[in-house]
């Protein structure tokens, strides 16, 4: 095993096309790197790359010993916690941007009687409205893994999502995480289901008509600076009064 | 990443004046928390799935209740609502 290299974040693979060197032995640092846009590709588990060695070490002989005891008593609930507990560490810290205050925005009108909008960055768009996606039409969900360095360099596309489409209509391109989950429903992420049926309770007064959702795995000075405060006069000219979003 | 592209989409929107709640995997709140968000939820389930398990429709109804509940009760920019439920499969 190798020692500790440097902290390196996550997503700065080479996009897939990095394979091991076969006339090399595989340094244990090469590996849990090579699930993040590596040979290993697997997104639920890129977190890898961010943890330094030693720690990357101790989540395999952990995980391990709890697929033995699993085995054992079926309780799988402790192999998603300790997922999970190596997610966090692996996203501890600031990111790039840090503010020293932030907006506020008061509701105007009581929940029950507002049009509440829906934005998420799960890259979910509508059957036949596919956006195009760094200037090709097609991007399928295997080229969009392979180029995910040049999602990162490039503004995002902004889908509209009608809130009454079926679930069997939604489709999601998006090469930043595990589409496992919201491929099998797409309530974990984009709860369009679920906001249709709060809405029927009266819990607030209307869905707005369309749902938002992009690529979150974007250029961020674009976004911030020129696609963001667009977006938001879109929402205001639809009159959407307030705003739940969703990242994934 | 989304996580802080969705920070940049708050601050605008808020800063148009309209009210935003983000429900978000708590996994990611040191990333977020220094933009300085108005209002986020944080839920202790994996990446990936920020409201629940696939076809957990209670677990997910109810993190959107609690983010819309924060819409109504924040009263300054900052607030944090950490919900303790663990990750679970769908009853």
């Amino acid at each position: 095993m190798t020692s500790s290299a440097p902290k390196p974040s996550i997503g700065t693979g080479d996009g897939g096309t990095q394979q091991p060197d076969a006339s090399q032995p595989e340094s244990f640092t090469a590996f849990k790197n090579s699930f993040a846009y590596g040979s290993r590709t697997d997104l639920l588990f890129k977190f890898l790359k961010a943890l330094p060695d030693d720690e990357a070490a101790d989540f395999f002989k952990e995980l391990l010993l709890k697929v033995g005891a699993t085995l054992d008593d079926g309780d799988w609930s402790r192999l998603a916690e300790h997922i999970y507990a190596y997610n966090e560490r692996s996203y501890a810290g600031p990111g790039q941007f840090a503010y020293d205050d932030g907006p506020f925005a008061p509701m105007t009108k009581p929940l029950k009687d507002s049009r509440l909008g829906l934005l998420t960055t799960t890259g979910h768009f509508v059957e036949g409205d596919k956006p195009e996606m760094l200037g090709e039409k097609d991007m399928s969900q295997e080229e969009a893994v392979r180029r995910i360095q040049d999602f990162l360099r490039a503004p995002p596309t902004l889908s509209m999502i009608p809130c009454d489409t079926p679930r069997e209509n939604l489709r999601v391109v998006h090469g930043g995480y595990d589409t496992r989950a919201v491929q099998a429903d797409p309530n974990v992420a984009l709860p369009l289901e679920r906001l249709r049926e709060l809405a029927a309770t009266g819990l607030f007064g209307e869905l707005a008509p369309e749902a938002f959702s992009f690529t979150g795995a974007c250029a961020q000075l674009p976004l911030r600076n020129k696609l963001a405060p667009q977006w938001a006069e879109i929402l205001k000219e639809r009159q959407i009064d307030a705003m739940l979003l969703v990242p994934v | 990443m989304c996580h802080v592209s969705v920070g940049h989409v708050a601050r605008a929107i808020e800063a148009a004046g309209i009210p935003t709640v983000v429900a978000m995997s708590r996994v990611f709140l040191e990333r977020v928390q220094p933009m300085r968000l108005p209002r986020v939820v944080v839920t202790r389930h994996l990446m990936a799935r920020p409201l629940g398990a696939p076809h957990d429709a209670e677990r997910q109804t109810s993190v959107i209740r609690a983010a819309l509940g924060l819409l109504e009760s924040a009263t300054a920019n900052g607030a944090l609502l950490e919900l303790p439920e663990a990750y679970r499969l769908a009853p």
